[in-house]
């Protein structure tokens, strides 16, 4: 190698050459007092770099960050408690008739019930309307009825008619 | 109670391979922090950097391949580091001349002067003042211990491109500490 091996020397020093490009960096190096110096400094530079000390991270950072993670996940199932009370809450308020002393928990927790209820809970039909009006407005509870409901379809007083009818065949069996 | 204890590759790798997210935070954190400080030259923004890794590590432990784990950190921890660099261009990069070796005086006294007294301070100091890109890549070679291939696919350059920015980068720093 008659030219100045430049990057080459880098690559020596790291073992990142062919064998025959190392054979003719370390002929030229052999023969080149200049590069010799280079590749003694390069080799210094590197010892340097290498022997820097590990940093010791700040314990809090870690921690902070662990933390954070089990927050994150404990926050869902928060969530989820949260959502769950807020929605009974809004079933009490909603279902709670005055007369009805039965559990409104679980009325709120049927409410969900397209039909307005379920098999086996024991509430007034008035209560069971109150659930099911708005029910039986959605597509899938009043499919026998679209072409009336298109037409204006039942009035409310024959829907909670309908509903308490439903309710009544349940509890009868 | 049976826990799930850490996210499994399904495949090849023996039951044991994948650590926890938290298992790589205490096991590793050190050297993560290590490889950001040397990136950033800065506590603050080095914690910053490792935030960001750990997050990634997080969303990316799934994937990982039972090999060096301290080499796949510091390849998300060089990659999140010129990440925030083009977002930021709080440095912009430098131009060079093609043949740094030119700007270094190469004599006994120069070398003489590199001696073995430089304090870590001194050449953390140096490192910091390479453009981002020498500076990543250097720290990839000669903090993380990546070999060029491992370095080019981390930064997705060709060989001959790590291979100059070493080259250079230790020049300079060379020069710096002379």
């Amino acid at each position: 190698m008659r030219e100045h091996p430049g990057d080459l020397l880098s690559a020596r020093l790291d073992g990142e050459l062919a064998p025959d490009a190392e054979a003719a960096v370390d002929e030229h190096v052999a023969a080149c007092a200049a590069c010799r110096r280079d590749l003694d400094a390069l080799a210094r530079t590197r010892t340097l770099l290498r022997g820097l000390p590990q940093v010791e991270a700040p314990p809090d950072l870690l921690r902070r960050q662990v933390d954070v993670r089990h927050r994150s996940s404990r926050r869902g199932a928060t969530v989820a408690l949260v959502a769950a009370g807020v929605a009974v809450a809004l079933g009490m308020v909603v279902a709670d008739p005055p007369a009805d002393g039965g559990g409104p928990v679980t009325q709120s927790l049927t409410s969900d019930a397209p039909q307005g209820g379920t098999p086996g809970s024991p509430r007034s039909p008035d209560t069971v309307g109150t659930f099911s009006a708005p029910a039986t407005a959605s597509p899938a509870t009043t499919a026998g009825d679209g072409g009336q409901a298109g037409e204006g379809g039942p009035s409310l007083a024959d829907r909670l008619d309908e509903a308490a009818a439903r309710l009544l065949d349940l509890l009868g069996g | 109670m049976v826990r799930r204890r850490s996210p499994r590759r399904t495949g090849d790798a023996p039951p044991g391979d994948v650590p926890t997210w938290e298992e790589v935070a205490r096991r590793h954190g050190d050297f993560v922090y290590t490889v950001a400080y040397r990136l950033t030259g800065d506590h603050h923004d080095a914690q910053d950097l490792v935030q960001e890794v750990l997050l990634r590590v997080q969303r990316g432990l799934a994937t990982y391949r039972p090999g060096s784990m301290e080499a796949w950190l510091g390849r998300i921890t060089t990659n999140a580091f010129l990440d925030d660099v083009r977002r930021r261009r709080r440095r912009p990069l430098v131009a060079l001349p093609d043949d740094p070796d030119r700007m270094v005086p190469s004599s006994p006294a120069v070398d003489e002067a590199l001696a073995a007294d430089v304090l870590p301070d001194d050449v953390n100091d140096a490192l910091q003042a390479l453009p981002d890109d020498y500076r990543a890549t250097v720290v990839l070679c000669d903090v993380v211990g990546l070999r060029y291939e491992e370095i080019a696919a981390a930064l997705a350059v060709p060989v001959g491109t790590v291979r100059s920015r070493i080259h250079r980068g230790r020049v300079l720093l060379r020069r710096a500490l002379a």
